[in-house]
């Protein structure tokens, strides 16, 4: 037998409990509500029932020695008492943007999305992309065959990546698609010397290390990418900055991302700027609906008259 | 149920520590509360509110004035108020929801459930018709397990309020189900073709 309350208690049941994220949310809000409250004051206790005669020389004498000793602590009370509020704040203010990228990178807002990333290589810097290439950026608009930048389109399991000459001029182009078993199955059309290979590449590599000299964004695309980076630690808020028409946040690291603007609508990033040595490639993103258009972009036709020839080893 | 009030002097959360202790016991609870009533997308943001509230609050927080946990769902409650919209929403969705199972022939606890999925659609349908104190009242007894007394401190009202509010709320809850037979898990009726309409409460 069961009553109302019985039947009603089944109802939903399923709903599982906080995911990490949620407690990690949580304890964001409670940090920030923590911060807010003023750091508890050291109370003074001034002498009661001294003679009024001795008071306004007591308040002069008091005025002047603290005024001597605001000159001996003013140029270090700052950083020893306000900033180290001040860091907390920004501290949890950082956690709490980072979790936000992090849910906005492995949510429904990405999923659901198209994503677009241009990334412009200055000269010299070497791009691997997932066949094994290895792109290397051109010196400049005069090389007819030297990659100037290169441009991704991702929805889900498949990507696409293509690379151009500054002159605008395509150099090559990659499809990836996630195949069962955890492979991928690779199209690459190399127009340099019009060929076209089919491979099947195994399981995607072990995600680099946080540092390093190499910065690879490999499968899974950026944001796997990002979520990897911004998970390594070392990365902070810095303010907002007007980046492409959006009043972006700013994140700065020392690892494989310089800097990272974010939405503060979605917390999706907007541009990015990657650490390889002392070069900054600038990557711009931008998160499209599913559209036949945008879904379009994931296509990589071979031209006709393109050979088909084995995949390099 | 079983009134789990700490006496006096006890659940108090003044301290940092006694808060943290207080988090960890109680937020998986008031998350899964929030996130049946309104879905997971937005209970995260609202389990969050609802202890950095309790946070800011926590020194205004009285146990012998009600259970700490009665305190805790109040305030979650009052911010599930202000998904009105949402939680409708989730109602309608659910009450058109088509089970792809079949009924059960024996009523076993296993079948309990599997009804219970079936019947899930006039829940949701029940439930959206309910005025906001009654599904308050009604969800804080069946899901949060708050007894009447506990309702009435979550809420700010009297124990004889919350008892008149969750005997109409179960009433119009039973008229909804209408013809299913309690005892025999069944339908008398044509069956359990979700009841549609009337979620447009607001």
């Amino acid at each position: 037998m069961i009553d109302d309350i019985g039947l009603l208690q089944l109802f939903r049941d399923e709903m599982p409990g906080p995911s990490t994220d949620a407690w990690a949310r949580a304890r964001s809000a409670i940090a920030a509500a923590r911060s807010e409250e003023e750091p508890p004051c050291p109370r003074r206790h001034p002498g009661r029932g001294r003679p009024r005669l001795f008071s306004i020389a007591g308040v002069a004498v008091a005025a002047a020695a603290v005024g001597a000793l605001l000159a001996v602590l003013l140029p270090t009370s700052p950083v020893t008492r306000a900033p180290s509020a001040a860091s907390a704040q920004h501290l949890q203010e950082t956690a709490y943007v980072v979790s936000r990228v992090g849910q906005a990178l492995s949510g429904p807002a990405q999923r659901n999305a198209v994503q677009y990333a241009r990334t412009v290589l200055p000269s010299g810097v070497i791009t691997p992309v997932p066949s094994g290439l290895r792109l290397q950026a051109g010196p400049g608009a005069s090389s007819r065959w030297g990659v100037s930048s290169v441009v991704s389109w991702t929805y889900r399991g498949t990507d696409r990546i293509s690379a151009f000459t500054a002159a605008g001029q395509r150099i090559l182009d990659e499809r990836n698609t996630l195949a069962a078993g955890g492979g991928w199955m690779t199209v690459t059309v190399v127009y340099r010397d019009a060929t076209w290979w089919r491979a099947a590449t195994g399981p995607p590599p072990v995600p680099p290390r946080c540092g390093g000299p190499n910065v690879i964004v490999g499968h899974g695309g950026w944001p796997t990418f990002i979520q990897h980076e911004l998970g390594c630690g070392g990365y902070i808020t810095a303010g907002r900055q007007r980046v492409n028409g959006i009043d972006a946040i700013k994140i700065t690291g020392d690892k494989g991302l310089a800097v990272l603007w974010v939405d503060p609508a979605t917390y999706l990033p907007v541009r990015a700027l990657l650490a390889i040595g002392d070069q900054r490639p600038q990557t711009d993103f931008r998160w499209l609906s599913t559209t036949p258009t945008s879904l379009a972009q994931l296509r990589v036709p071979v031209p006709v008259g393109f050979r088909q020839v084995p995949p390099p080893l | 149920m079983e009134d789990e009030r700490p006496a006096a002097g006890e659940g108090r959360i003044a301290d940092p520590q006694d808060f943290e202790a207080a988090f960890r016991e109680h937020f998986p609870p008031v998350y899964r509360f929030i996130s049946r009533r309104v879905g997971p997308a937005i209970a995260e943001d609202l389990a969050a509110e609802t202890f950095a509230t309790a946070y800011r609050r926590r020194a205004l927080f009285e146990p012998a004035r009600g259970s700490l946990r009665s305190w805790l769902y109040g305030i979650a409650t009052n911010l599930v108020r202000n998904r009105w919209r949402a939680e409708q929403h989730l109602l309608a969705l659910d009450a058109r929801l088509v089970p792809e199972i079949d009924p059960p022939d024996s009523s076993d606890a296993a079948d309990q459930r599997v009804t219970a999925a079936l019947l899930a659609p006039r829940l949701a349908a029940a439930l959206g018709l309910l005025t906001r104190e009654q599904r308050d009242v009604l969800l804080l007894h069946a899901w949060a397990e708050l007894s009447h007394e506990e309702i009435a401190a979550a809420l700010g009202i009297g124990p004889g309020t919350a008892r008149s509010r969750l005997s109409r709320a179960r009433a119009s809850l039973r008229e909804q189900l209408g013809d299913f037979d309690f005892d025999l898990w069944v339908f008398d009726g044509p069956g359990v073709a979700p009841v549609r309409g009337g979620l447009s409460r607001d």
